[in-house]
């Protein structure tokens, strides 16, 4: 099996407050499957819902 | 991709007094987990093993081709006159466990204390 | 602001075994948005686990080139999970796995992820695609139950 190939997890979620909480998830989950520790994880999991915050803020101001 | 699943072995002694190998497992259980599975219960000293328990307290993860390889061991320690049970599984999996009719050839117990008590 | 009446949640998946899990994830994280209860959400996450590894292993038999889809939409009162892969489908519905007969080496062991799925949803449904390929199976899950 070639590790060199990337692997591709796509997601697509509403901007709908509370949805941050689904990104976190899903992105936890492939971390894990990839073999980040669980440190690693914790950060990943928080720089997901900020970044997902800031897009649901952001949409809501354009709306 | 999925957790390795790591097995031990523990020799205990039930309640009544009765030797009780201990098969414990951590990570998932899944296709990949043969070795882990099937592979621990065939390194048992098969004269002297006649009562196994299952620990699945460090397990997360189970799917059905996991207790497929549940239910193989279950019908070779049949064969070779073995009882098993087993302990630790989340209520979700027990009511799975129910559900797929594997009470019926192995009783599920909350935890250690509680399968050791009855044997 | 609109609040419309549904959301939907989109997911593409690798064909690769494990990746079952990240689908688990996000079933479980939107049922738990949505107010399900622990087991509910537990009995979701393994139907989910199951319907993805068919989609993996049956359906786009471990093709790496292809993907699986999951669509989640949730609704007020019911939380709908598909999953789609590029298989044919399934013409027969196989047989009641039957423990008595797999302990007695009469049936394989295995074959056991279609009837778990139908016994821990409300509605379960397999529909083949039109095609020959895209083809689906969807999950719900009731609210009030």
């Amino acid at each position: 099996m070639s590790k060199s190939k990337s692997t591709t997890v796509e997601v697509r979620l509403p901007t709908r407050p509370g949805y941050e909480k689904v990104a976190m998830s899903t992105a936890a989950s492939v971390a894990r499957l990839m073999g980040f520790p669980e440190d690693r994880v914790e950060d990943l999991k928080t720089a997901v819902t900020e970044a997902c915050i800031n897009a649901i803020e952001h949409d809501r101001r354009m709306t | 991709m999925q957790s390795e699943t790591k097995s031990r072995v523990d020799q205990l002694t039930s309640t009544h007094g009765f030797p009780v190998a201990v098969l414990r497992f951590e990570g998932d259980i899944a296709s990949t987990s043969k070795e882990a599975v099937l592979g621990a219960y065939q390194a048992l000293p098969k004269e002297t093993t006649k009562l196994i328990l299952l620990d699945f307290t460090g397990v997360d993860y189970i799917n059905s081709s996991g207790i497929a390889l549940i239910i193989q061991l279950l019908i070779e320690a049949s064969n070779s006159g073995q009882k098993v049970h087993a302990f630790g599984l989340s209520p979700h999996f027990t009511k799975v466990f129910t559900m797929v009719g594997i009470t019926k050839y192995a009783n599920l117990y909350p935890g250690q204390s509680e399968a050791l008590a009855a044997l | 602001m609109s609040e419309s009446k549904s959301t939907t949640v989109e997911v593409r998946l690798p064909t690769r075994l494990g990746y079952e899990k990240v689908a688990m994830s996000t079933a479980a994280s939107v049922a738990k948005l949505m107010g399900f209860p622990e087991d509910r959400v537990e009995d979701l996450k393994t139907a989910v686990a199951e319907a993805c590894i068919n989609a993996i292993e049956h359906g786009n038999r471990l093709n790496e080139k292809l993907s699986v889809g999951v669509v989640l939409r949730a609704d007020t009162d019911a939380l709908e999970v598909k999953v789609l892969d590029d298989g044919g489908g399934i013409k027969k519905a196989p047989p009641k796995p039957d423990i008595d007969r797999k302990m007695h080496g009469e049936e394989d062991p295995r074959g056991m992820g279609m009837f778990l799925i139908q016994a821990l949803v409300d509605e379960a449904e397999w529909v083949q695609g039109s095609d020959g390929k895209s083809s689906y199976v969807r999950l719900l899950i009731k609210l009030d139950k």
